[in-house]
């Protein structure tokens, strides 16, 4: 075993340290289990994967991807819990919809700071105004304006009603963003994991490092949805004991 | 390997940064109810 490998088995027992002293029940496993794969992805991504013709700069494919994958799953789930919202009304939902809407922005800002570092050594420049960077930026605007409607809004149930049109109506840039490279020329690559007739001839290693990075940003989104969801309950509490003033 | 580099500061911290955000208001929200708890039950005890 080597230097490397003892680092990241010391990183692990830090963070999971950590985890183990703050959370409880399901979000423990969580965090532990996404830390796990999240240490074994970056060491993948470093030392199994090859960097096939881009060089190094290839390495920014296993962060700038499963970002942009937890992104439109964030967004998805958001119009899925907006939806149950319109329809049953119940408050809960609203607040799995913001959670969702919280931590898809994270991921949705990283993909447009990711594409754009990626960019620079392999399109030799660091933003183009082409379609898929485009409705990316355009589908970051739409949900950073959801947060912002939501903060500007006191009335919990208009709150909660407004936000839950947005996050329907918003969801439509999400194919946009998909079917982009296909639509229109473009300098962004079209798909490369996934093809029509089935998977891609991505070398084994870069697989290996791609669904590792996967695994474990979709595990740290959901650890991240659940602690945001408890966060927006207590804040409720908060809230409604300020305005009884403890009663 | 610099823009590497960047990437995965920027990208790793931010989930860093965004966790402890998590800790530090669920922390300070707590309090706060748990302060609004006492001097509620503090207030029946005067009463």
């Amino acid at each position: 075993m080597g230097v490397y490998e003892i680092l990241f088995i010391v990183g692990f027992f830090v963070l999971a340290w950590v985890v183990v002293s703050r959370d409880e029940g399901v979000d423990r496993w969580i965090a532990l289990a996404g830390i796990a794969v999240l240490m074994f992805s970056l060491y993948s991504d470093f030392f199994i994967a090859p960097t096939a013709r881009q060089g190094v700069a290839q390495r920014i494919f296993y962060v700038h991807v499963p970002s942009a994958w937890i992104a439109f799953l964030a967004f998805f789930l958001v119009f899925v819990f907006s939806i149950r919202y319109l329809i049953w009304r119940q408050l809960a939902d609203d607040g799995r919809a913001y959670a969702c809407a919280e931590v898809g922005v994270l991921f949705c800002t990283l993909v447009l700071v990711t594409g754009p570092i990626w960019g620079r050594p392999v399109w030799g420049v660091w933003w183009t105004w082409d379609a898929r960077l485009t409705t990316s930026l355009i589908l970051w605007l739409i949900y950073v304006g959801y947060l912002m409607l939501r903060s500007y809004l006191t009335d919990r149930e208009q709150r909660a009603r407004f936000a839950a049109v947005l996050g329907v109506v918003g969801f439509l840039d999400v194919p946009i963003v998909h079917m982009s490279v296909k639509w229109w020329r473009t300098l962004h690559p079209g798909p490369v994991v996934m093809r029509s007739g089935g998977m891609s001839e991505l070398p084994f290693g870069m697989h290996v490092a791609l669904w590792a990075s996967m695994v474990a940003f979709t595990l740290v989104f959901f650890y991240f949805v659940r602690r945001c969801t408890a966060l927006g309950r207590l804040l409720d509490q908060a809230e409604s004991l300020r305005v009884t003033g403890g009663r | 390997m610099g823009y590497v580099a960047a990437a995965y500061v920027i990208v790793l911290g931010s989930i860093g940064l965004y966790w402890w955000r998590l800790y530090s208001r669920t922390d300070r929200l707590k309090a706060e109810v748990l302060r609004h708890t006492a001097d509620d039950a503090a207030g029946i005890r005067e009463q």
